[in-house]
């Protein structure tokens, strides 16, 4: 029992805040049908611009400096993407028949926790978060189309399972903890060559949720996992195994979300001795000449939202399949409209028994192309995989993303 | 199994708790603050300006320093006016809508020695009470003669119960007396201090006979409560009014060290009588009291003398008040010193009497809404001063702390950007104070503003062009969460130590910039 909580241990502080992803491929295995505890995690973090050196300071802290600002800012295009997150799920399946007359399939548990990101930004919106505006004098700085949202969650539900097809699906209730989303949809930012003038022009939104309580919400989702074989086994004929799943595929409504409008389009050039005056005499209370030129507006509300689940369909790996060289390859959709379609194929390779190794490539999601790789090893008792999306990531500063995946499995 | 799931939940959650590290980056921000341009309008308030054939301005100043209203000087206390009818008979049979009274009484104010023949009630108010003794329904008309607004004598006609057991029936009502004017001539009109009123009273058209004897009592009482006037006729009386009263220059309030230096000054003060009374007038003293609490008396040779004041002429709109002027000059006063001790404050005492000679005017003193009594200043002189390390200096409160959790200032500037043609000018200092008021950091100017020089045609300023910086380094940026005061100090220099005549280009254009590294940290 020590040695497996020590293993747990070991395995949740690596999800948590090592660098993880998701596309560890899955060995299906139909002839265990032992209960068993399965704990999956993964992080991952991937841009079209944002570079690694950067990245890394701004999920797990430190000076962002002006060395890998300028590394960074230098590989933005007009509009670049960013996405990321961490995923803990622990799963219980039984091995209890339900029902007699379905003796394959038992009841699960399913607990996890999840925290999502993303946004797709204008490079003016990077230049001046990161470099403030003197970097651009004489230049408008763009912001218009910029938007980004952050959602931390945790879901708690229950299902049922097949336990040889290894199919799924359970129902879970999902419990915000905290939301915020920003979209500027016109912006532009402009500050003359002398710094005498800035030229704003701001039309968005921030919400961010305000409510006291822990639990931000309430709402619900399904997560599923469903098998089918494809092809011929026999002869040279292409066969195996297809999995659709889905991951947290529901909605939430936020309780309390407080919302900050602006619809300005102002030019400042400095205020009067006049406009001081009646300002530090609060001849105004009611407003401020900077509050009035942006005309900025404030309240709150509560709102429904989409859970960036998402849906994989792809081929999967067989255990005990015959070869030692095996394909695997797939497609895989977030429930956010920043996430582009990320496909996704590869080779497994098992040298000996209990052990593989793979290697695969994907295209999409929030960045370009990632070559991954991963390593399993399979007991009696136990599996665990480890692998990357993104092995170039895990090692060089200057790639956009890294990302790691574990998979713990035990049988009891 | 439960357990092992349980204890896993557990351990994985609470690792969620650990914080990261925070992340932290400077950005470099420029904005323009303050963006303004200062001309002599700005600094001579509540005066006017013109421009000199050789281009110098010339100030023109008018203020009234006082500013009495003395319609406190017709006083009417509150009175009240009782008008009662018996029967001279020891009994009378009144049948329906009999006329039984029809009277009209005079009734005195009590003002002292002040006679009125006329007055308008600013504000004010009449309770009328009549009681009827009679046992059926009287109507009652009250008229006030000579009580009237808009040309409309007072009058109206109440129904008042019957008396009923013994009690009389009363009825109460109320008049406003706001515009009311009030004719105090009395029937004669030759009188003072009198009012009228008329009473008719009718038994009930509609009611039975009654028969009232001469124990009975038909009673009207008005009470006449908080009259005040805006206008009067008569003889106000002779009386005496002394007060000090303190003026306050909130501009010069912050002028903490240095002097200056005026060339030759005029200036002339008026005391101006808006009443139709004859009056004196004596200004007691005129004191000026510095930021050093050094105080100058002005010295004249009218000061302390009682002057006479002649009565106001005109009516209504149009009166014209009598006026006495003082005029003060170098050669009949100290004014220069008194000048340039520049005190923020002035303490002015005054004397006026009313009627110092008795009924003078055959009781035809007025006082109209408008009339005032006034000590009014009046300068007309070049704008000439030379200043010498004169210091000004204000407070502002700050707080930098709600800022502090995401966003700090790390190090920057000020920039001031100026164009001065003002032949003033002077070095600043920003001094920033935490919450006991003690200095935790100097930021200082990284040159003087320089005063404008005349040009070689004499009738003009060179303007300089400068770039002032206030640099905020890291030790001063780090105390901003501690600072709750700054004092803004500046110290003003004129271009010549004697003279230094102001011409119609003198302006102070400039801009306020900030050149911040912030830090953000998340």
């Amino acid at each position: 029992m020590k040695k497996f909580i020590q293993i747990t241990l070991s395995f949740a502080l690596i999800t948590n805040f090592g660098f993880s992803q998701e596309l560890l491929p899955v060995e299906y295995d139909t002839t265990n049908t032992s209960a068993r505890i399965l704990i999956n995690g993964n992080a991952f973090h991937f841009s079209t611009a944002i570079q690694n050196s950067f990245a890394r300071k701004w999920l797990f802290g430190g000076e962002i400096t002006d060395e890998i600002k300028e590394s960074t800012f230098s590989e933005h295009n007009l509009y670049d993407r960013i996405g990321g997150g961490y995923r803990l799920n622990i799963q219980y399946r039984s091995d209890k028949v339900l029902f007699k007359k379905r003796s394959d399939l038992s009841w699960m548990l399913n607990v996890s926790n999840e925290t999502h990101f993303s946004s797709e930004y204008a490079q003016g919106l990077f230049g001046l978060l990161f470099f403030g505006n003197e970097r651009f004098l004489g230049e408008e700085a763009n912001l218009s189309n910029s938007v980004g949202s952050f959602v931390d969650y945790i879901t708690i539900g229950g299902g049922i399972h097949n336990k040889k097809t290894k199919s799924f699906i359970t129902l879970n209730v999902v419990l915000p903890r905290a939301y915020s989303d920003f979209y500027i949809n016109r912006g532009s930012f402009f500050t003359s060559e002398s710094g005498d003038k800035i030229d704003i022009l701001l039309e968005g939104e921030l919400n961010r949720t305000a409510s006291p309580a822990y639990f931000q919400g309430l709402g619900g989702a399904i997560s599923f996992d469903y098998n089918f074989p494809f092809g011929q086994s026999e002869g040279n004929n292409f066969s195996g195994t297809f999995r659709v799943s889905g991951r947290n595929i529901g909605v939430y409504k936020l309780n309390s979300v407080d919302r900050i409008s602006i619809d300005a389009d102002a030019e400042f050039s400095g205020f009067s001795i006049e406009d001081l005056r009646a300002t530090f005499n609060n001849e105004n209370e009611s407003s401020s000449p900077i509050t009035d030129s942006l005309n900025i507006t404030e309240g709150n509300n509560s709102f429904w939202k989409f859970i960036p689940g998402f849906i994989q369909i792809g081929k999967v790996v067989d255990k005990h399949s015959d070869t030692k060289f095996q394909s695997f390859f797939g497609i895989r959709m977030y429930t956010s409209f920043l996430y582009r379609p990320l496909i996704f194929a590869g080779v497994d390779y098992k040298p000996i028994e209990n052990f593989s190794l793979g290697a695969q490539g994907t295209y999409g999601g929030y960045g370009l192309f990632r070559l991954g790789m991963y390593g399993s090893y399979s007991a009696e008792k136990f599996s665990l995989g480890l692998g990357s999306e993104d092995l170039l990531g895990l090692i060089m500063k200057n790639q956009y993303g890294q990302s790691l995946v574990l998979r713990l499995l035990l049988n009891i | 199994m439960l357990r092992n799931i349980f204890i896993i939940i557990v351990i994985v959650f609470s690792l969620f708790s650990c914080r990261k590290e925070g992340t932290s980056w400077d950005t470099d921000w420029i904005s323009p603050v303050i963006n303004d341009s200062l001309s002599v309008s700005n600094l001579v308030n509540d005066s006017s300006l013109e421009v000199n054939a050789d281009n110098s301005i010339q100030v023109i100043l008018n203020r009234d320093l006082i500013d009495l209203n003395l319609s406190d000087l017709v006083v009417i206390p509150d009175t009240t006016v009782i008008q009662d009818f018996t029967l001279g008979v020891p009994s009378l049979s009144l049948l329906p809508g009999t006329n039984f009274i029809d009277e009209v009484q005079e009734h005195d104010f009590a003002l002292g020695d002040v006679a009125l023949v006329n007055a308008r009630m600013s504000s004010g108010r009449a309770i009328i009470t009549i009681e009827n003794p009679i046992e059926t329904k009287g109507i009652f008309n009250v008229e006030l003669p000579g009580v009237s607004k808009d040309g409309v004598v007072f009058s109206q006609t109440e129904e008042v119960p019957a008396a009923s057991g013994g009690a009389n029936g009363v009825r109460t009502f109320e008049l406003d007396l706001e515009q009311y004017f009030i004719d105090m001539s009395g029937v004669s009109g030759n009188n003072y201090n009198k009012l009228q009123s008329k009473m008719t009273v009718k038994t009930d058209p509609d009611g039975p006979s009654v028969t009232m004897t001469n124990q009975d009592i038909v009673k009207f009482n008005i009470m006449f409560k908080d009259l005040t006037v805006d206008y009067a006729q008569g003889y106000f009386g002779s009386t005496t009014i002394t007060d000090t009263t303190e003026v306050f220059i909130d501009a010069l309030a912050n002028i903490t060290g240095g002097s200056i230096n005026l060339d030759e000054i005029n200036f002339d003060l008026t005391i101006a009588n808006g009443i139709k009374v004859a009056a004196q007038g004596k200004i007691t003293m005129m004191e000026s009291v510095n930021y050093d609490n050094n105080s100058v008396v002005l010295s004249h040779p009218k000061i302390n003398q009682l002057l006479n004041l002649d009565p106001a002429q005109g009516f209504w709109s149009d009166h014209i008040p009598s006026e006495r002027v003082l005029s003060f000059e170098t050669g009949n006063s100290n004014i220069v010193p008194f000048l340039e001790n520049l005190g923020n404050k002035y303490v002015i005492g005054y004397e006026i009497k009313i009627n110092p000679w008795g009924n003078t005017s055959n009781g035809n003193d007025e006082i109209f809404p408008s009339s005032r009594v006034k000590l009014n200043l009046d300068a007309d002189f070049p704008l000439d001063v030379a200043m010498s390390n004169l210091t000004v200096q204000d407070t502002f409160e700050v707080d930098f702390t709600s800022d502090q959790r995401f966003l700090r200032v790390k190090e920057g500037q000020f920039i001031l950007k100026t164009k001065n043609s003002f032949p003033f000018g002077g070095d600043a200092e920003l001094i920033l104070l935490n919450e006991d008021g003690q200095i935790i950091e100097s930021i200082v100017s990284s040159e003087i503003l320089e005063a404008a020089n005349v040009s070689v045609t004499n009738d003009s300023h060179e303007s300089i062009d400068q770039i002032i910086t206030f640099d905020i380094n890291n030790s001063a940026a780090e105390k901003l969460p501690e600072v709750k005061n700054i004092i803004l100090k500046v110290q003003m220099n004129s271009a010549y130590a004697s003279s230094n005549v102001v011409y119609a280009n003198a302006k102070l254009k400039f801009l306020l910039q900030t050149k911040l590294k912030l830090n953000s940290n998340l």
